[in-house]
Order: structure tokens, then C-alpha cells, then sequence
């Protein structure tokens, strides 16, 4: 069984990136990656800005505090070891007046540093001063103990025990500060008064009040620390969470001017992924983001109809060029066919009129006899009316299988159509010397097609097989009903058909005659399939051809109609044309 | 002596339309829808006409002239045809085919063409009688008359065959009674006729 394959295509529109939701969507999520990374890019770099600016007025506050202390520091020595030394009464005012001031300084203190060599000291040291070398003021080698006296000290007892720290204040350069830790977030901060004096002062700075509360950014954790041990080490308010891992964090880090240059500040910010992709925002830029893509798509999803309604009208516009052309080709090859029936016709036609000719003049001379034989005439006359009719029934069976009109369907008689082929081709046959055998079924099997069309698959078969089988063979044509199925069998007792040609029968172009244009069989599957039928070749027992056209059978095929309706636009596709 | 037509076609009103025209004529047709059925009917003492259609299924007209032939009867054919075929129609002279003429037929033309094949069936009736006549002669006696019919007297006649006159004369009784005719000019047209 051979079945032809249609030559229609539909377009092809599902394409993924063609369904707009997809589309859509992928929009959208593009969208978000692209909002996520650039807010994660730009609120670090704020954050960090943040941090640094914050960071940088912090530690320009804090030198310009502990640029005070320096002058406290001055002022005190200036006070209690000048040419005309103050009281202790009123070194101790200026003290709690600086205490009073200044919260963060906790204690100071003005000691003397009394050793027993200090005597010697003091002689070398008004040397040293003349110098004012490095070593001169520093307390003989193997100096022991140094004894730290307090002179005054606010509030009284409040500093740590200077014992240890005494030898290194000792070996201070004069007139120049020195910072110790002093626990518990504290350090101590000293300077010696200008030789020949034995003092020197001592202030006790509380780390933490170096940073006003308020002055402290909540989002830093703010470290301030002295030779790596933390003096101040303040994390961040509870509400800035964790930051993310996989991002570094901004970290702000300096020395602060003054005390030695010992005090290192050192803010670090986390960035949670709260700050960086704040929620509120993403969830707007989400919905909006939403909205943008879900129009984009809806509106995508409307070219995409249109444009798939457009490819269906151009497929159903090609489909009807198609039939269109097929009808050409089919009228085309009847006329041709005609050509070759026409000398069988002329034949067909020849012999009613020579009947016509002979009778006529027969009766013309009876009328011209002296006593005419009116029966006769009359007789005569009636004959050739019947056989002049029968000539014109031949003329139209003619013109309407060479004519163009378009295709139309509707029920028809399978008998009725292999008459008429029969009726045009059965001279041709003679001539060929090939007999006829017709088996038609009763009662007769009807189907709605075009009846020239249907005619000529019949006639194109017959040829084929009158071809196949030649002179001495026989054609057989056989209508029968199949359940619902209405059968048109043309067989021949021919050679039948190769194995390697029966699956390329129905191929356009495809002949194994010399002449052939290799379009009748796939002309006819055409015209077959347009009705719903569908035609079939295959070798009979025990030799021929045989082929087989079914169609449904008429008023068992709804379906039918419905396509032939559907058919329709190439017949109107023609009459404008 | 009007002869008879006989008239083989396949198509049953061309051959009723045909005889009815020739009715009219007074030729009488007989009418045969195969040639099988004429060969089978055929009648050699009933000489006539053949019309006959040229393309017939199974046995063509050219098949059917070429049978009777073989049967020896020679009697004028004229074919018709619905096909102005130029080889078929010089095919057919060839074989000695009376006439050709192509359908649909003009009764005036047909009966001519018949009147024609008339004088010529005629003609070849006679041709067979003085044959026959003839045949009946031994050589020595065709011989003489072969002379007879170049006008020599018996004398010459004699002479030219060294034998005497009285022989001559003897074989000249003897065609007179064979030919059934004594009258010298009678037998001079069959010994020209044969």
C-alpha cells in the first residue's frame, strides 16, 4: 500500500523564546539579577562611604581631643615645675578643673620622680640639658629604682600604683609624651617637665570617652586599641545583623595624631543583605519589574497571535494556490487527454452523423418522389432526432471533461461516472485493442466529489492499465460499497508494477515512461485526497495491477462535506482570478 | 442487372441509415454488424458490392477484404472511415480496394462510387466468365486464337504453324463450340477480355 504523503505544511510557530510567558519571565528574572547585583554594588559603595566619612570625622574629633591632653599635659608642667613652681594647692585646682571638664580624663597626677641618684642625675641633667641629647635625660644605667613620690593627684588615689612604670617614665625623653596601657580600657599618658625638674605628669585617659556616644556611627563596630590589645572595642547596634560572606567588608583603620602616635582607630562595617538589597525595594522593583515584563509578554503574546493568525491565513492562502494549481494541472492534462481521446471522439462523433447525413437525404429524395411516403419520412425524421441527440450528449460529455470550470462536490454516482469514462475512452480501447470488463456494483455507491475530477482519476487509471496490460489484454473497473467506504477498482492483467517503483507511484515526477511527465498518479492522489479518499496501488493475484481508489461513502460522510466547504476558498480564489 | 451491397459496420445506425439512403436508390443492402458474420454468410453466387467500415473491432475492414481474397472472391470493396487516415487509405488501394470514403458519406457520392463498383464487379464477372471459357481451350487452340484475334486468316494461321489449313480450320470449329459462339469478333473480345 502506497500512501501518498500530502504536500501541505503547517507553519511552524512554537519556537520557545516565541512563547511571550517564557519570554516574559525570563525578562523578569533578568530584570531582578540585574537590580540585585547593581543594589548590592551600590549601597556597598555607599555603606563604605558611609563608614569612611563617618570614620574620618570620628578620628579627626579624637586627635583633636587627645591634641588636648597634650596641652593639659603642658599646662600642668608648666604649672608645677616653671621658674616659679605654683603651689601645690594650685596645681590641684587647675587639675580638678581639667577633671571637672574633661569626664574622660580620670586621673592626673603630678609625681616626682625621686631616686637616689637623682641628686647626680640632676647635675648631669643640667649638663644633659645644655645638650639636650637623647641619653642626657635619662636616669643613669643600672639605675635600679626609681621612687615615685605623688605630689598631687585628683582625685586623690584614684590612678593605678606608678611603681613599675616609673623607670620607663624615668627614661622618657623629656618635653615628649608616652602612652601605657593601663587596663580595664584606660591608659596612661606621661610627660617629664623640662630639666632640671624631677616631675612629670601623668594623666589617665578613659579610652571610651575618647568617642561621644552620639558621635559614635551605630553601623560600625569602632575599635580603638593600643600596641593590638582593644581599649575600646564597641560592636555594632544589635539592629545592623551579620553581614553577608561572600562580600568584603568595608574597614576603615588610622592612628590617631598625638599620644605617641600609638592609639590605632579601626571601624569595620557589616553589610547584611537587609542594607544591601533592602527588601522593601526589591519588592517594589519586583512588582513593577512584574507588571513592565507581564505587559511586555501580553503585548508579545498579541504580536505573536497576530502573527500566528497571519502565517495560518499564508498557509491557508498557499494551500489554496495549491489547489488552485492543481485544478489548472488537472484541466491541463484532461485537455491533454482529449487530445489523445480525439480521434476515438471524432470517431464516436462520425458515426452518428453519418447516420444523420444518410437519413436525411434518404428522406429528402422520399419527399421529392411524386407520392411521397410521409410514414417514412416521418419515421426517419424521429430516428435522426434520437441520434442527432445522441451526438450532442457526446459534444457535452466532451466539453465538460475538457472545460475549467471549478471543482464542485456533490453526491455523485460512482456507476454513473465510470459510464461516462467508459462512453469516452471505450473507442480509444478498441483501437488499442483492449478489452473492457465492468463489475459495477448495485446498489450504485455514491460520494460527494467533483464528478470531472472523479472522472478523470478513472480515465488516467483505465489509460494506465490499457497501457500496462496492451493489445489482447483486459481492463477490469469495479464499483463496491466497504462499510462506509465506497470502492473504485481499476485492475489490468498487465505485467504489474515493480517492487522498487510501487513506493515512488504517487511521487510527483516520477514515470517510467518514456514521454510521461510522471504527474497523473500524483495528480490523481491530489484530486483523491482533496475529497477525503485517499488511492492505493498494489500487484494483483497472479498478475496486474491493480489500484484502488476509496472514498466515503456519500451521506455517511459529514466530514467530508465539512472539508469540501473548507475547499472552497480555491473555487472563489479561481472565479476572481 | 442491378447487383446486390453488402454493407459491414459495427455502429447499427450508420448501417440502417446507409441501407435506408440506398433503399431509396433501389440498391438493395444487406447488412452485417461484424465481418465475422458476413464470412460466415458470404455467398459466392451471389456476387455484389462490399461497402465496409474501415476501423471495426476484432477484424478491420482492410482484414476482412484481404479474406475474401484469400477465398477468392474479388468483388469491388468500397471503405468508409470516420478517419482520414492517409496511410490507411493508401494501404487499402494498394491492396485493390475499389474506393475510400470518409464519414460521414454523401448519399450522391456513394452511389456513384457504387455505380462505379457496379460496372467494375461487372467487368470482372465477365473477365472470370471468358477466363473460365478460355480455360476450356487446349494450348494448340489458345495458340490459334491468339492469331485469330490479331486478324490472321486460316491460311496464315497454317503457315505460320506448318501445319494444313483444314487443321486450322478443324481447331476453329472446335473454339467455336468451347467459347459457345461463332461469331469470330465475339471470341476475339473474351481471348482480349481473359
Amino acid at each position: 500500500m502506497v500512501m501518498p504523503t500530502s504536500g501541505q505544511h503547517q507553519p511552524d510557530v512554537t519556537s520557545p523564546l516565541s512563547n511571550p510567558r517564557l519570554l516574559g519571565l525570563a525578562l523578569w528574572l533578568t530584570a531582578m539579577a540585574v537590580f540585585v547585583a547593581l543594589s548590592v554594588e551600590t549601597s556597598r559603595t555607599r555603606m563604605a562611604d558611609e563608614l569612611e566619612v563617618a570614620a574620618r570625622t570620628l578620628h579627626r574629633l579624637i586627635s583633636q581631643r587627645v591634641a588636648q591632653h597634650d596641652a593639659h599635659l603642658t599646662t600642668l608642667i608648666a604649672l608645677s615645675s616653671g621658674a616659679e613652681p605654683a603651689s601645690g594647692g594650685a596645681v590641684r585646682q587647675v587639675m580638678e578643673s581639667i577633671s571637672r571638664f574633661y569626664p574622660r580624663i580620670a586621673w592626673l597626677s603630678l609625681v616626682s620622680l625621686d631616686a637616689q641618684t637623682a641628686a647626680g642625675g640632676e647635675m648631669g641633667g643640667s649638663q644633659g640639658a645644655a645638650t639636650s641629647g637623647s641619653s642626657g635625660a635619662s636616669y643613669p644605667a643600672g639605675t635600679s629604682a626609681v621612687l615615685v613620690r605623688e605630689v598631687v593627684d585628683v582625685p586623690a588615689g584614684g590612678g593605678p600604683e606608678l611603681t613599675p612604670l616609673a623607670a620607663e617614665i624615668a627614661a622618657q625623653v623629656r618635653g615628649r609624651a608616652s602612652v601605657y596601657a593601663a587596663g580595664a580600657g584606660r591608659y596612661l599618658l606621661a610627660k617629664r617637665a623640662p630639666a632640671p625638674s624631677d616631675h612629670a605628669v601623668v594623666l589617665m585617659i578613659e579610652a571610651a570617652r575618647l568617642v561621644e556616644p552620639e558621635e559614635r556611627p551605630g553601623f560600625a563596630h569602632l575599635r580603638i586599641s593600643l600596641d593590638d590589645a582593644a581599649l575600646v572595642d564597641l560592636p555594632a547596634d544589635a539592629s545592623f545583623g551579620p553581614g553577608v560572606s561572600w562580600l568584603k567588608p568595608p574597614h576603615f583603620e588610622k592612628v590617631i595624631d598625638g599620644e605617641g602616635q600609638r592609639l590605632l582607630l579601626s571601624l569595620d562595617r557589616s553589610l547584611p543583605l537587609a542594607a544591601l538589597v533592602p527588601p522593601g525595594r526589591l519588592l517594589g522593583f519586583a512588582v513593577v519589574a512584574g507588571l513592565l515584563a507581564a505587559a511586555l509578554s501580553f503585548g508579545l503574546g498579541q504580536r505573536a497571535a497576530v502573527k500566528r493568525s497571519e502565517l495560518v491565513a499564508q498557509a491557508a492562502e498557499a494551500r489554496a494556490l495549491l489547489q488552485e494549481r492543481e485544478t489548472l494541472l488537472a484541466h491541463a492534462s484532461r485537455v491533454n487527454a482529449m487530445g489523445e481521446l480525439a480521434s476515438g471522439i471524432a470517431h464516436e462523433l462520425t458515426q452518428p452523423l453519418t447516420a444523420l447525413l444518410s437519413r436525411s437525404q434518404a428522406a429528402l429524395r422520399l419527399s421529392q418522389a411524386d407520392r411521397p411516403d410521409m410514414a417514412m419520412i416521418s419515421q426517419a425524421l424521429d430516428v435522426n432526432v434520437r441520434e442527432a441527440k445522441r451526438a450532442g450528449e457526446m459534444l457535452k460529455r466532451m466539453r465538460d471533461y475538457a472545460s475549467n470550470k471549478a471543482p464542485e462536490r456533490a453526491r455523485q454516482d460512482l456507476n454513473a461516472i465510470v459510464a461516462e469514462v467508459v462512453a469516452l475512452t471505450c473507442t480509444d480501447l478498441e483501437r488499442r485493442g483492449v478489452a473492457l470488463v465492468l463489475e459495477l456494483g448495485q446498489p450504485a455507491p455514491e460520494a460527494v466529489v467533483d464528478a470531472i475530477e472523479m472522472e478523470q482519476v478513472l480515465h488516467n487509471l483505465i489509460r494506465n492499465a490499457a497501457e500496462a496490460t496492451g493489445r489482447g489484454g483486459t481492463v477490469r473497473i469495479a464499483t463496491l460499497r466497504e462499510q462506509r467506504e465506497a470502492k473504485l477498482v481499476v485492475s489490468d492483467d498487465g505485467p504489474g508494477i515493480p517492487d522498487e517503483v510501487l513506493p515512488k507511484l504517487f511521487t510527483p515526477f516520477f514515470t517510467t515512461k518514456a514521454d510521461g511527465m510522471g504527474l497523473g498518479l500524483s495528480l490523481c492522489a491530489s484530486l483523491v485526497e482533496r475529497v477525503d479518499g485517499r488511492i492505493a496501488a498494489e500487484n494483483a493475484a497472479p498478475r496486474g495491477a491493480r489500484f484502488t481508489v476509496t472514498l466515503p461513502l456519500a451521506g455517511e460522510a459529514r466530514g467530508a462535506r465539512a472539508a469540501a466547504g473548507n475547499g472552497s476558498p480555491s473555487a472563489e480564489g479561481r472565479d476572481d482570478a | 442487372m442491378m447487383h446486390k451491397v453488402y454493407l459491414v459496420d459495427d455502429d447499427e445506425a450508420v448501417r440502417e441509415a446507409l441501407a435506408f439512403l440506398l433503399s431509396t436508390y433501389g440498391i438493395t443492402a444487406e447488412t452485417f454488424g461484424d465481418p465475422q458474420t458476413f464470412l460466415a454468410h458470404v455467398d459466392e453466387s451471389r456476387p455484389g458490392v462490399l461497402v465496409v467500415d474501415l476501423r471495426m473491432p476484432l477484424v478491420s475492414g482492410q482484414q476482412l477484404h484481404q479474406k475474401l481474397r484469400e477465398r477468392d472472391i474479388d468483388w469491388p470493396t468500397i471503405m468508409i472511415t470516420g478517419h482520414g487516415d492517409v496511410a490507411a487509405c493508401r494501404r487499402a488501394f494498394k491492396s485493390g480496394i475499389q474506393d475510400f470514403l470518409t464519414k460521414p458519406v454523401d448519399g450522391e457520392v456513394l452511389v456513384d462510387a457504387l455505380q462505379q463498383a457496379f460496372a467494375s464487379l461487372d467487368a470482372g464477372l465477365e473477365k472470370r466468365e471468358a477466363r473460365a471459357l478460355l480455360a476450356r481451350l487446349t494450348e494448340r487452340e489458345r495458340e490459334v486464337l491468339d492469331m485469330v484475334a490479331r486478324g490472321w486468316a486460316s491460311k496464315e494461321i497454317a503457315a505460320s504453324l506448318e501445319v494444313s489449313a483444314r487443321t486450322i480450320d478443324a481447331h476453329r470449329a472446335k473454339i467455336a463450340e468451347k467459347l459457345g459462339t461463332s461469331a469470330v469478333a465475339e471470341q476475339v473480345r473474351l481471348a482480349l477480355l481473359a
